[in-house]
């Protein structure tokens, strides 16, 4: 990547985060549901209409769609994403709590998945069409028709309530606790995965080099081990990142399931009760860490792939 | 005894056969040609020798037999032992035939220890002064480049003397010189030329122009549409032949001043 | 050989798309007619004298907290999850046909807004934004759609866009508009057709996993409503019941899990008849 690449991409995210940020604004703006009375019902209060509508001017609420979001822009660019009213603290605050733990899940459950798919999509490849294939095959589709929710229910049926091996609810500190959320999670990308590593090493296996090397008597372990699996890295890295995305926005479903005290978790609580600063901050900042962890990958090429690093 | 014989090949993906009945033979230091325009099978031909045949391609009739010893009869560790060392091949583009991401001294390094027990910085050497004996200049700064780097000439250079690292009895070629300008195309195939004589090595060249199969062959098989439609010693096939098709490949020769050359 | 035994043939030779095809039909016929298979019981009244029950001669797949009978609420849920998913890849289909086709075919300033639009929500993880879609305006099956909708369009954009790119500078193309053919005629005539059988095979590809994220939205308390018999909201309210009423989790679940490999294998079969370069199907 040239420097004038990185500057347009680094533009690039800038008008995704704007775009990104504009869309949920409007949104919250449009919903139906208001938060002040939201607000007042969570806590008791009856919202009376002179109580409301004084807060809301408190609040700027009240005043025109765009003077509220550029104002509300503006405190995000420094750092201030507002107060969430549904736990009563800064948003930004909140979110940097909750997103370690879904940090270490998604780790988690990719270094499972990485540990699942890599060997298994392999085998699929180099063994094309034997039976192997076709049994890693079935699996991947039966693990893409899963509804993963389910599958972590199941789970904990077995493992916490059947046997007893593992707790229901988890604690961040727990590596226990870990186990399911993560299983959960990496069985419904390992199978995705399995399939994109098997189409990358397929792939790579037709490159013209792997005749060449066959054509010179290299052996054929050399060929897949020092050769194509190091190759088919680069793209199996793209796709490593970009499912980084469906994680992130996976957790949730997981992580409610499991009671993990997560990001995905938090954004599900911060969505029933109308908490919109919070969801706003919630999707702004997963877009950025997606973005970001994508901008490095793609980074990273120029200093591991020669193609990119040596061209002219 | 010849040292490689195809009896009788026919060659068939899935069942339908690709090339038939293939019949000839080839002595030390001779060198046959293989004409033909793509498709009619005549890379099939030499990737059958070297049991590279792509996506379930096999040998359905007739034997190929070297040095006396029928090749499709072998285990695939026999096979690979052969291959770069007794029969090597040269590609249209050498180059695409080497990792991308590796640099040629690393590839070649590779492929000397395959075939021969030795350290690292030996296996280095040895490849370096292959690079210098096929007349390539500063061989370490070549072994230090990758693939990319190099003109298409340059790769070729490379990619003959890869091949001809053990002194391999049976140079198999696919159309060495088609990715070339005329001037460079002239230079590889004096450079192939001298290896027969210095070396003794027999060639099969697989190429779709006639001029070249007719500059360095002893004998010309033209093939099309899977069979061998006309052979012979070049002088039959230039001069004799009243083959139509053979007539019509003569003719897209490029002639120099009435003579016809490379 | 007569028109019949031509058809005959293409379904013994296609022996996987016959199969599943005559499954998804299947299913498709219990939903519309859920009433005459589940003998008229109701999906959303029951006794509450009968509630919890395991499974059983009298409730086959046993009864919920509200006594309702399990086996009639997983068979009314084929209608909410059929109908949503239908509804969603229809709509996406042609919003994203639509989109990506003017965006190919006229280029400039329209292409520029409808794709860095486009790459905007591409460059977002699209089940976080799905989420706060349908969490912001409201639960509901209709706004779990629109939700799922708003984000997946992309893909048959960037596709219907790339398509037409291909073929927009043919001669055949520049020979119909210098002729004088109409614009709305050229789309029609010219660029639907083109862009169609590759986006079919995508939409048929898409409806298993349209159905699992329409499903986890409902799962979350973002789509379907109580009473509402939907399998993904049917998990939701089972779960608090784990331990002591497993049956009221494993037959929603089964039920979605069926319904997606039916509809996969289908689409998956589909695909490989129509397009048999591309087999492998990476992602």
């Amino acid at each position: 990547m040239t420097k004038k690449q990185l500057i347009s991409r680094l533009a690039q995210i800038v008008v995704v985060l704007i775009g990104i940020s504009f869309l949920t604004f409007l949104l919250t703006y449009m919903s139906p549901g208001d938060p002040v009375r939201t607000m007042l019902s969570a806590t008791g209060v009856i919202p009376q209409e002179e109580l409301v509508q004084s807060i809301r001017d408190e609040m700027g609420l009240n005043d025109p769609f765009f003077t509220q979001y550029f104002r509300w822009l503006g405190n995000c660019l420094h750092g201030d994403f507002g107060e969430s009213f549904s736990f009563g603290r800064p948003v930004a605050e909140l979110l940097s709590a909750r997103l370690w733990p879904t940090l270490k899940l998604t780790l988690c459950s990719m270094v499972l998945m990485i540990v699942i798919s890599v060997p298994l999509g392999m085998l699929s490849a180099v063994y094309k069409g034997s039976w192997i294939d076709n049994l890693v095959r079935g699996f991947t589709f039966l693990g893409i028709s899963l509804p993963n929710f389910w599958v972590g229910l199941m789970l904990m049926l077995v493992f916490c309530v059947w046997v007893h091996w593992l707790p229901v609810i988890c604690s961040v500190g727990d590596f226990k606790s870990m186990i399911l959320p993560s299983v959960t999670l990496a069985i419904a990308m390992s199978s995705k995965y399995t399939r994109q590593v098997r189409t990358a090493i397929l792939e790579e296996l037709s490159q013209d080099y792997v005749t060449g090397a066959r054509a010179r008597g290299v052996a054929e372990w050399k060929i897949l081990w020092l050769n194509v699996f190091p190759n088919s890295l680069f793209p199996l890295i793209t796709m490593l990142g970009l499912s980084v995305g469906s994680l992130l926005g996976g957790t949730s479903v997981v992580e409610v399931i499991f009671s993990y005290p997560g990001l995905g978790n938090m954004a599900v609580t911060a969505i029933t009760s109308c908490d919109y600063y919070l969801i706003q901050g919630y999707v702004l900042w997963l877009a950025l860490i997606y973005m970001a962890i994508n901008l490095v990958v793609d980074i990273s090429y120029n200093f591991v792939d020669p193609r990119m690093r040596l061209k002219r | 005894m010849a040292m490689l014989e195809l009896k009788d090949v026919t060659i068939s993906y899935k069942g339908i056969p690709a090339v038939r009945d293939i019949h000839m033979k080839l002595d030390e230091g001779g060198i046959c040609g293989i004409v033909g325009e793509s498709g009619s099978g005549k890379t099939t031909v030499i990737r059958a020798i070297l049991g590279l045949l792509p996506g379930g391609g096999r040998v359905t009739k007739g034997d190929i037999l070297f040095d006396g010893e029928s090749l499709p009869g072998k285990s695939k560790e026999e096979w690979r032992k052969l291959r770069g060392s007794e029969i090597s091949m040269i590609f249209q583009d050498s180059g695409a035939m080497m990792n991308p991401t590796r640099k040629i001294g690393s590839c070649f390094v590779e492929y000397i220890r395959t075939h021969e027990k030795i350290s690292k910085k030996e296996a280095w050497d040895k490849g370096v002064m292959m690079l210098e004996r096929m007349r390539l200049p500063s061989g370490d700064n070549i072994m230090k480049s990758y693939p990319f780097q190099l003109s298409g000439g340059m790769r070729q250079r490379v990619g003959i003397a890869m091949a001809m690292t053990y002194q391999p009895k049976l140079l198999l070629a696919d159309e060495p010189t088609s990715a070339l300008d005329v001037t460079t195309q002239a230079q590889i195939i004096r450079q192939f030329m001298e290896l027969r004589d210095e070396y003794g090595t027999a060639i099969m060249i697989v190429t779709h122009n006639l001029g070249v199969a007719a500059y360095m062959s002893d004998y010309i098989m033209v093939m099309r549409h899977g069979i061998v439609e006309d052979e012979g010693s070049v002088d039959y096939i230039l001069n004799k032949s009243r083959d139509a098709y053979t007539k019509e490949l003569l003719d897209a020769v490029p002639s120099l001043g009435g003579v016809r050359y490379v | 050989m007569s028109q019949m035994e031509k058809k005959k043939n293409f379904f013994i030779e296609h022996k996987t798309f016959t199969i599943f095809g005559i499954l998804a039909i299947l299913l498709i016929l219990t939903a519309v007619f859920a009433p005459v298979v589940t003998g008229g019981v109701s999906p959303t009244e029951g006794d509450l004298m009968k509630a919890i029950q395991p499974p059983g001669p009298e409730h086959i797949f046993g009864t919920d907290r509200l006594g309702r009978d399990i086996f009639t609420r997983v068979i009314y849920g084929a209608r909410v999850s059929l109908t949503a998913t239908f509804s969603t890849v229809a709509l996406i289909f042609a919003v994203g046909t639509l989109l990506g086709i003017l965006a190919g075919y006229f280029g400039g300033a329209v292409d520029a807004v409808i794709m860095r639009i486009a790459d905007m929500l591409i460059a977002f993880p699209g089940l976080v934004l799905a989420l706060a879609v349908a969490g912001i305006m409201g639960a509901s099956i209709r706004n779990a759609v629109i939700a799922i909708a708003l984000v997946s369009w992309t893909k048959y954009a960037r596709l219907a866009r790339s398509l037409v790119l291909k073929i927009r500078n043919r001669d055949f193309v520049a020979a119909a508009v210098v002729t004088g053919s109409r614009t709305p005629y050229m789309l029609l005539r010219y660029m639907l057709p083109n862009v169609l059988p590759t986006l079919i095979i995508t939409a048929a590809t898409d409806i298993g996993g349209m159905m699992l994220e329409l499903a986890a939205l409902s799962f979350l308390g973002f789509g379907a409503k109580a009473p509402a018999a939907e399998w993904g909201l049917m998990l939701n309210e089972g779960r608090t019941y784990m331990e002591s009423a497993p049956w009221l989790m494993v037959f929603p679940g089964l039920a979605i899990f069926i319904t997606v490999v039916i509809f996969n294998m289908l689409g998956d079969s589909l695909r490989d008849i129509l397009d048999p370069r591309n087999e492998e199907g990476g992602a």
